[in-house]
């Protein structure tokens, strides 16, 4: 794993450079403390396993500008602020995790566990997509699938707009909502929006979204959503 | 016109209106025992207002022809005449003695001075139609020339007595206990706090007024002969021009403490010029007491452009004084200045009781604010979590950590519950708060404080709450030393100056909490006498500077 923390308070960045080499041992790959979110994802771009602790209080700003920003890059983020009082609109952002100053080794191995597993957390409400260098957050429940693209993904909204995401399918998976279930290797859908699964001649199926599009449904997304929508 | 003359006038006016007034008099100077009698042919004499009548310096006859109108009844209702004047003087109606004042002479050894006002009683049998009022007088003992000698010369019902004066003085009365009972009241204020210069300024201004009202007042009470009239009217015009700078002095110095001594020099010049060149004593008071309100004004427009609670208010009173002096001419002295006085203390006396409970009210808040600091998240969570890798990694410095913050909690509770603290004890929390930051970053933080007087004292944890401003807006890779200097501004100000290495990229001033508790702070203690600048000063250096009283 690559790991980069951004983090102004020395001590602390110091703690959580040891106590991520202790947790991830041999299966760290590199580890930069940096002070700022452009040299974080120089650090981080090319790596599909790739985790970035940001502080949200960074020289008296609003680490929420950059939260987004952050957000809107390939990799995972998890949240590391004395101010705890904001973790839900966080989450709601889209962060894998929020871990409270001070934190233990056992809490730290938790959030790093999150990320390796790619266990969902569940809460997102927004995804953040970088357009022409600003970020724009988009509501999931606007959201009526998401199409893989090499290492990005291209999200379709509700109002037929296409954005392009720089996280990966399985990245994003991990933040979104229940409602939205991967059915193919390429295709993640909002159940709110499926219209019904058809089966094509040759047996293959797809889902039909209520607004026309068809998506590729895998055998085992079908069983598994058939059952549902009944 | 003075003040008894106009009582009397108001008041008998509508008992006896009938009463012919004495306008126009024969004058001549020198003496002669004829000039007495009803029937002198006076013809050849000077023919003036007797007003315009001087007896200063000299011995003069004045001759008034009166005739009493038809069915004017002289007998059930004695007639009196009325004359107030600084002169000595004999008196004969028609020829007849009717009374004296003093003892009127050619020169000063020979004349007894009388009193200034007098009554004298004209028996109903000397009045017929037309009558002649032969006076002669003379006035050697003015210790000063006067504009107006001659004040009053009326013909009334005698035996206007003293109850009746006391009823017309019934509001000046009030006025006086209202004076006076602020001036207590200011005067208890400035006692229990004696840095509380406000309270000292208004004591001395409702004194000042008060012995203005006692000085004009006294003629109603005790009848004084005429050479006195020039020492109560300088103790009124010495009065009243204390009022006009006190009075600037106090709206300066609680809406414009910039400019207060400015306007305080500019009240002392104004007053001295109008003094020197306005022409009756009258005017001289008149004319301070205006120039006074209107250096108020200015200071109160000063107060309103910076939005200072109050300010409004009194450039209203002063506008309204100043207006109600012009409109009401000689008036304005005898009577309006004194109910407006009284007006003018009440409104101070409230807004003084507002500031006071604002201020009770604000105190908790800051004691709140400054605890607050200590517990908010950013700085105890990311102690905490410096301190949990210090244990963790090399718990000696661990233990360091530990007391330095309980140093820091220490020096903080022990301020809580002050309204200042000496600049050794602010310097000492600075330093705390900086050997916690030294660990938590583990780079060096210092201040040096070389110039600073360590027993001056300054509102708690404002350095602190500045410095702890510069830690969380500049990123420090290889720690910081901070200045703390102080000087003495010109206008004998004490001036601290906070230097600070910068590496902001932005020059806007964040203004923060940390800013709006250091200004609540000096309001607290320095009311609206305090200066406070916080802004880049190139290159990579950042200043906050602070002025405050030298007290």
């Amino acid at each position: 794993m690559h790991v980069v923390i951004l983090e102004d308070e020395a001590v602390v960045a110091r703690r959580l450079a040891r106590l991520t080499r202790d947790i991830l041992g041999d299966t760290l790959e590199s580890l930069h403390c940096v002070a700022d979110l452009s040299t974080a994802a120089l650090h981080l771009q090319h790596h599909r396993d790739a985790l970035l602790f940001l502080d949200l209080n960074l020289a008296g700003q609003d680490g929420f500008e950059v939260l987004r920003s952050a957000l809107a890059e390939p990799f995972q983020t998890v949240i590391v602020s004395a101010n705890t009082d904001r973790a839900i609109e966080a989450f709601e952002l889209g962060v894998i995790d929020f871990v409270a100053k001070p934190f233990s080794v056992e809490r730290l191995t938790k959030a790093i566990d999150r990320v390796r597993q790619g266990v969902r957390q569940e809460q997102a409400r927004y995804l953040a997509v970088s357009l022409a260098g600003k970020v724009e957050m988009i509501p999931v429940a606007s959201v009526v699938a998401i199409h893989g693209d090499d290492d990005y993904s291209n999200i379709e909204g509700v109002d037929g707009r296409r954005h392009l995401h720089k996280k990966t399918l399985t990245a994003l998976e991990c933040v979104l909502p229940p409602e939205f279930r991967r059915v193919h290797r390429s295709h993640i859908v909002n159940l709110q929006h499926v219209d019904r699964i058809l089966t094509l001649e040759g047996g293959a199926r797809v889902i039909l979204l209520k607004n026309g599009t068809r998506v590729p449904v895998s055998r085992a997304g079908a069983k598994a959503l058939s059952s549902e929508l009944i | 016109m003075s003040l008894t003359a106009l009582a009397l006038t108001s008041v008998l006016a509508s008992a006896a209106p009938a009463y012919p007034a004495v306008g126009l008099v024969q004058v001549r100077e020198g003496d002669d025992a004829s000039w007495s009698s009803r029937n002198f042919d006076d013809a050849d004499w000077e023919t003036r207002p007797y007003w315009r009548v001087d007896p200063q310096g000299r011995r003069v006859w004045i001759r008034a022809h009166i005739t009493m109108p038809p069915g004017l009844d002289t007998r059930s209702k004695p007639l009196g005449v009325y004359f107030f004047a600084t002169a000595s003087y004999d008196a004969w109606w028609n020829g007849v003695r009717v009374g004296s004042n003093g003892v009127p002479a050619p020169n000063a050894a020979g004349e007894t001075a009388g009193k200034l006002d007098t009554v004298l009683f004209i028996p109903p049998d000397l009045i017929e139609r037309d009558n002649v009022l032969a006076l002669r007088l003379s006035s050697f003992h003015l210790p000063l020339r006067l504009g107006g000698p001659m004040q009053g010369l009326y013909l009334r019902t005698y035996g206007y007595t003293k109850s009746e004066t006391l009823r017309e003085k019934a509001p000046t009365m009030v006025a006086i206990g209202a004076l006076l009972l602020g001036m207590l009241y200011f005067g208890g204020m400035y006692f229990s706090n004696r840095r509380d210069r406000s309270s000292l300024l208004l004591t001395l201004l409702t004194l000042a007024i008060l012995g203005q009202l006692i000085a004009e007042s006294v003629r109603a009470f005790v009848p004084y002969s005429y050479p006195f009239h020039i020492p109560r009217l300088l103790t009124i015009l010495a009065f009243a021009s204390l009022a006009s700078v006190l009075l600037v002095a106090y709206v300066a110095d609680r809406f414009a403490p910039g400019w207060r001594k400015r306007l305080v020099v500019a009240a002392v010049a104004l007053d001295a010029v109008l003094i020197a060149t306005s022409p009756g004593f009258d005017s001289k008071t008149a004319f301070v007491i205006i120039a006074g309100a209107l250096l108020s004004s200015v200071a109160a427009i000063v107060g309103i452009r910076r939005r200072a609670p109050g300010a409004r208010m009194v450039l209203a009173a002063m506008v309204v004084a100043t207006g109600l002096c012009i409109l009401d001419g000689t008036d304005f002295l005898d009577r309006t200045w004194y109910l407006e006085a009284v007006v003018l203390v009440l409104l101070l006396f409230w807004q003084h009781l507002r500031s006071v409970r604002e201020a009770q009210k604000r105190r908790p808040k800051l004691e709140l604010e400054l605890l607050k600091q200590q517990i908010q998240p950013h700085f105890l969570m990311n102690s905490l979590t410096a301190l949990t890798e210090w244990v963790e990694s090399d718990p000696a410095v661990g233990v360091r950590m530990i007391e330095a913050l309980a140093e820091e909690f220490r020096s903080i509770s022990s301020m809580t519950g002050a309204a200042t603290v000496s600049m050794a004890q602010e310097i000492e929390l600075c330093r705390v708060h900086l050997r916690v930051m030294s660990l938590r970053q583990n780079k060096p933080f210092e201040l040096r404080a070389d110039t600073v007087r360590l027993d001056a004292r300054v509102p708690p944890a404002i350095f602190h709450t500045l410095i702890e401003n510069a830690l969380t807006h500049n990123h420090y890779t290889d720690g910081a030393v901070f200045l703390l200097e102080e000087t003495s501004a010109t206008s004998g100000q004490r001036v601290y100056r906070l230097r600070t290495p910068s590496t902001r990229t932005s020059n806007a001033t964040p203004a923060g909490k940390g800013h709006q508790y250091v200004k609540a702070r000096l309001r607290d203690v320095f009311g609206e006498d305090w200066q406070f600048f916080s802004g880049p000063h190139p290159p990579g250096e950042w200043i906050d500077a602070i002025e405050v009283p030298a007290r």
